[in-house]
């Protein structure tokens, strides 16, 4: 079910345009994870999963928004992560990686040091 | 209103109208294009390709299939030369591979006239002789003859052969059509020799 | 987890400053990680559909094919025919209705490009598509969608219904008069019905086999209506291009191919995966700077590009700036954009039997040069590899290359022989190795190597002893190992878990000698 209303005309489409951006805070943390096909072989659909659990328990689901995105080309690496507005990438994320992710990155917006290869 | 345009073939000036083909009006014109999968009255379709002919248009040449192709103003037409003999020379010696060497009706004929080693290519790639080119001929004349087709196409490349459609046998009337067109001699007065295999069998790789 | 650069090991944690993706030019990719592909609200919040607004408020049709025109847009499927001249040549055609179609077959081994597109920004496809249909006047849309991409199907899909609920697809759509329907139709696994004329048979239900096209599809097409076919990159790049306009569009690239393209790049190099980049890129600044360079400590040997219809490139053009015409010119073909990095291991015959052995599978099988071709093709080249190969063989392959190449009936055929001649053009030595000395320089074909235990490192600690799964090495704790080679079956597995480096690969060099019963590892015999 879509949110906006039937567009009848250009001037329509742009009161929606603004409607939606409106509604948007730029600076809220946005958690892109990738569900191109390459990813979702590699365990994304796990991942958001993990996100979803953890922004649950740690009461975080107003704060932070978890977005399911298109495909970036770095299959080879995923699944593939990014925290917004900060663009941090993380590859190669799995399900035990988030609670650190969300607790070090999200809350106190430092970037975690720890590399996987 | 057809417009009357006016080509070159071989150096002869043709009068032909705008949308027929190269090879109608090259057969119009005395000369001498060799098909296997054409017949008249039937679509072409394009799929031997020993109609190829070189032509120049706008002064850059290529070779096209003559049989589909519709002919222009101040088209020039080529329709042998030593690389379109050589080609379909080629084309034989390809054919023969799948359909084998003992050959007959417009097959032998080109075979001869063209010099073909049949035994060129068949030679590397030992196969069972199914005396087929799969040209498309007796399925498209029986099409045309009965608005429906006892025999069809199935599997790709290959794979592809000429099979029979058990449910539909009954509509046969042995009008013996498919051997008037048959270019390789594969279909006789009394039936094709091997038998078209019946497509449930082919499916299940029993045939 | 977070990005760590292969060469210098540096910890690198903004998208932006990735190597990977500092040195690309994301116009088109660049949203799919901001978007989701099933909300149409993300995408009008980023910008969509602004450029079906303009096309509708302030251009004619006609004005919309000029730019596309002067923006100079080329066919991204390979073809590189100009975009704006074949919506011309459809919206110039008779017939009371035309149909767009997008081709999502993509059926090059390797390449995902459409994939990540319609996967990830349907929408986006979808208002080029709106935006074409508008300027050629046709009133019906298709988008296949080879039948191996699910989830590009359901998106699709979705983004259509989207469409249709917010009255962007319909009938007067945004108060214009402009009424355009879309159907998404699902292929059934061959590549060839990526051809043009075999999809749109395809279209009509009828089997996808190409039929020949002197008169063009865009005459007549499906149902014999005007059609025009583009890809799904091509359509992607539209709504750009009406925002931006021509002129910017041509700033970017070479003067022949303007715009950026997108490449799967894959192989022997450190990063992998999608990349755009603008045309006149060259093949090293993207092997090297983008891609990282080759893996280990190899060195590059070739890129394959194009598919099974493109060619091999030798380490003397690594300064070609990629665009159309220049690979054209060295007998390659941009294709639909896939491109394989190989190294020395990689065996440039048996790369070229990897696409005729795909391309004997894909042929429709409706003419003679191409069916008969492919076949007899794939069995000699199946012969050098194993070592079968007879003098006059490559004299066999030109003939036949000649005939498929001039007279095959679609582009599957006509361009099958590009890898092969390609690999012979520029690695001629190679085959001759394969054919008269039944050797494999790069060591790959595996009928014609053998795997050998240099009895000098071999430290007896019967690791690949143990491993073999056929029990061929022989050998104990006191006893150098060696191989039994009527048992090996090459799979390599001693040579990748040796410890030592003791194990390598030879071809046609003299088999050395078993090591004398009872030889102890040097090590051992020094203390």
């Amino acid at each position: 079910m879509l949110s906006i209303k039937r567009i009848i005309s250009i001037e329509d489409l742009e009161e929606t345009r603004q409607e939606i951006r409106v509604g948007r805070n730029p600076n809220k943390p946005i958690i892109s994870v990738c569900m191109g096909t390459g990813c979702i072989a590699l365990g994304a659909r796990k991942v958001v999963g993990a996100f979803k659990v953890e922004l649950e328990k740690e009461g975080l689901k107003e704060d932070i928004e978890i977005k399911e995105t298109g495909c970036l080309g770095s299959c080879e690496l995923g699944p593939r992560v990014i925290i917004y507005p900060d663009e941090i990438c993380y590859f190669k994320v799995k399900p035990e990686d988030i609670p650190e992710i969300i607790s070090k990155i999200v809350i106190k917006r430092r970037v975690v040091e720890r590399v996987r290869t | 209103m057809v417009r009357t345009v006016v080509l070159n073939i071989d150096n002869k000036k043709v009068r032909a109208k705008e949308g027929t083909s190269i090879l109608d009006v090259a057969r119009k014109s005395s000369a001498d294009i060799p098909t296997l999968c054409h017949e008249n009255g039937l679509d072409p379709y394009g799929a031997c390709r020993i109609c190829s002919v070189e032509i120049e248009k706008k002064g850059r040449t290529k070779i096209v299939a003559a049989c589909c192709y519709p002919v222009e103003e101040g088209l020039k037409v080529r329709t042998k030369s030593p690389k379109i003999n050589k080609i379909r020379k080629t084309i034989i010696e390809l054919a023969a591979i799948s359909a084998g060497e003992g050959l007959s009706g417009e097959m032998r004929l080109l075979a001869s006239k063209y010099n073909a080693d049949l035994s060129r290519f068949r030679s590397r790639v030992p196969t069972e002789s199914t005396k087929c080119i799969l040209c498309g001929l007796c399925i498209r004349r029986c099409i045309e003859a009965n608005w429906d087709s006892i025999i069809g196409f199935s599997g790709r490349g290959v794979n592809k052969r000429v099979v029979l459609f058990p449910d539909r046998s009954g509509i046969c009337s042995i009008c013996n059509y498919c051997y008037d067109v048959c270019p390789t001699g594969r279909i006789s007065s009394i039936g094709p020799s091997p038998h078209f295999p019946n497509i449930d069998n082919v499916i299940a790789g029993r045939e | 987890m977070l990005y760590k650069e292969p060469s210098s090991g540096k910890i690198i944690p903004k998208l932006e400053n990735i190597t990977f993706y500092k040195y690309q030019l994301r116009l088109l990719l660049k949203e799919n990680a901001r978007i989701d592909p099933k909300s149409i609200e993300d995408y009008i919040s980023h910008g969509g559909y602004s450029a079906l607004a303009k096309v509708l408020s302030e251009m004619s049709p006609e004005f919309v094919i000029k730019e596309i025109k002067k923006a100079n847009l080329r066919g991204r499927g390979g073809g590189g025919f100009p975009t704006g001249v074949k919506w011309e040549t459809t919206k110039n055609a008779i017939g009371d209705s035309k149909c767009v179609i997008v081709n999502c077959d993509e059926g090059d081994p390797g390449a995902f490009m459409d994939r990540s597109l319609i996967e990830g920004n349907p929408h986006k496809v979808l208002e080029g598509l709106i935006i074409g249909a508008y300027a050629i006047g046709a009133d019906e849309g298709y988008v296949y969608v080879r039948e191996e991409y699910p989830l590009a199907v359901e998106n699709i899909s979705i983004a259509i219904t989207q469409a249709e609920e917010c009255g962007l697809l319909g009938e007067n759509i945004l108060s214009s008069g402009f009424n355009f329907r879309v159907r998404v139709h699902r292929g059934a696994g061959a590549f060839v019905s990526g051809e043009s004329s075999a999809l749109m048979m395809a279209l009509e239900g009828k089997v996808g086999e190409p039929r020949p096209k002197y008169v063009h599809t865009a005459v007549k097409g499906v149902w014999n209506k005007p059609s025009c076919l583009n890809n799904v990159e091509t359509w992607a790049n539209i709504p750009q291009i009406i925002l931006k306009g021509a002129k910017w569009f041509r700033s970017i690239g070479t003067k022949g191919s303007s715009g950026t393209k997108i490449f799967s790049l894959v192989g022997k190099i450190n990063n992998t995966g999608l990349v755009e980049v603008p045309m006149g890129i060259t093949l090293r600044d993207l092997i090297y700077k983008i891609g990282g360079g080759i893996r280990g400590e190899k060195h590059f040997k070739a890129v394959q590009i194009g598919g099974p219809s493109g060619g091999f490139i030798p380490e003397k053009y690594l300064d070609l700036q990629v665009d159309f015409d220049e690979l054209d010119k060295v007998g390659s073909m941009m294709g639909s954009g896939g491109m394989v990095v190989m190294d020395e291991d990689s065996c440039m015959v048996d790369a070229a039997r990897y696409f005729v052995d795909f391309l004997l599978e894909e042929s429709c099988g409706k003419c003679i040069p191409c069916r008969e071709g492919l076949r007899v093709l794939s069995k000699i080249l199946s012969d050098i590899c194993e070592g079968r190969g007879k003098d006059g063989d490559i004299k066999l392959i030109e003939d036949i290359a000649e005939t498929m190449g001039e007279v095959s009936l679609c582009a599957l055929g006509k361009t099958a022989v590009n890898p092969i001649l390609t690999s012979l053009r520029y690695f001629r030595s190679e085959w001759e190795k394969h054919i008269r000395d039944k050797s494999c320089p790069s060591k790959a074909c595996k009928d014609l190597i053998n795997y050998y235990i240099d009895p000098k490192k071999c430290q007896a600690c019967q690791l690949c002893l143990r491993e073999c799964p056929v029990g061929a090495i022989q050998g104990s704790k006191d006893q150098v190992h060696w191989i039994d080679l009527e048992k090996c079956i090459k799979c390599g597995i001693c040579q990748e878990i040796c410890n030592f480096g003791a194990i390598r690969k030879i071809s046609k060099e003299p088999i050395p000698k078993n090591p004398l019963k009872g030889m102890k590892p040097i090590w051992r015999m020094e203390n």
